[in-house]
């Protein structure tokens, strides 16, 4: 009798342990998780990439109204604006200058002026501004005028905007 | 020495890595600008006409010259002058000095007006009329 209680006795702690052996089959352990986020910096023109002047009476006309292209800049950084040239520059054959500023929100900014940095996002309000002008640092015919033949002078890839 | 060389190569790799890396942060577009200047074409008279006959019995003819200059930026324009002038027993006619015209503006030039077939049987008189100029 004391045997068979014995061996119920053992074969109860015996089930007993295999249940507790059960438990630690749930278990766990951690992965690691890494994203790279890819710096992204674009510039897309929203017109034909092309500012264009109509000169109606040369004789009259030293300098013109500012004329703006629009651009679209996205970026997931802060990014800085600016133009190449910056400024004025000389356009021959006809004798005349070019001026170029940043157009940013409704203000036309020039070189000296605070620099253009836009925040993260998409931006649809930056702009190449241009004006024709006197040409800088001609002393003769440094403007439009009755010299100037009558045409269309085109200049291809006249000022860059980078964005950086 | 295959270590070292591949060691090099791994460092070379890395080195144009981040150039590549670092050109993605800038990016630029330009734009094309058109400037079309017009033909530019005026004309000022600075001077007109005005004939006084003193004597019509004596003078069968009388001149005056006018000058007006011609602005333009148009080479190879050329000048003509017109009239409808129509006067009972006279004659009205215009020669232009020069009929070619130079770019740059401030190009003067000068025409001269006659009346002839003056005579007595035209009365005391004064007549008006318009020579047209035009630069084409």
């Amino acid at each position: 009798m004391n045997k068979r209680v014995l061996f119920l006795v053992a074969v109860l702690s015996l089930s007993l342990l295999a249940g507790s052996f059960a438990a630690p089959g749930s278990t766990s352990d951690a992965a690691d998780v890494n994203i790279d986020i890819n710096e992204y910096v674009s510039i897309s023109p929203l017109g034909d990439s092309k500012i264009n002047f109509l000169i109606e009476n040369p004789k009259a006309t030293d300098e013109t109204d500012f004329k703006t292209e629009m651009y679209k800049v996205e970026c997931n950084r802060q990014v800085d604006v600016s133009l190449s040239p910056y400024g004025r520059i000389y356009i021959g054959p006809a004798m005349f200058g070019l001026e170029f500023k940043i157009y940013h929100g409704g203000e036309y900014i020039a070189q000296g002026d605070s620099p253009i940095t836009l925040d993260p996002g998409e931006h649809d309000n930056v702009g190449i501004a241009a004006r024709v002008t006197p040409a800088p640092n001609f002393p003769d015919q440094t403007q439009i005028d009755l010299n100037d033949q009558p045409g269309t002078y085109l200049i291809n890839n006249a000022v860059t905007i980078t964005v950086s | 020495m295959n270590k070292r060389l591949l060691f090099l190569v791994a460092v070379l790799s890395l080195s144009l890595l981040s150039v590549s890396l670092a050109a993605l942060g800038t990016t630029s577009t330009t734009a094309d600008i058109e400037v079309t200047i017009a033909e530019y074409v005026s004309i000022s008279v600075s001077d007109g006409i005005d004939i006084t006959v003193e004597n019509p019995d004596s003078t069968n003819a009388a001149s005056d010259t006018g000058t007006f200059t011609v602005d333009t930026n148009a080479s190879g324009k050329t000048i003509s002058l017109s009239d409808d002038i129509s006067w009972s027993g006279l004659t009205f006619s215009t020669t232009l000095s020069d009929s070619s015209v130079t770019a740059g503006g401030g190009d003067t030039h000068n025409f001269t007006a006659t009346v002839s077939d003056i005579d007595l049987g035209d009365g005391v008189t004064t007549k008006t009329g318009e020579v047209t100029i035009t630069v084409s």
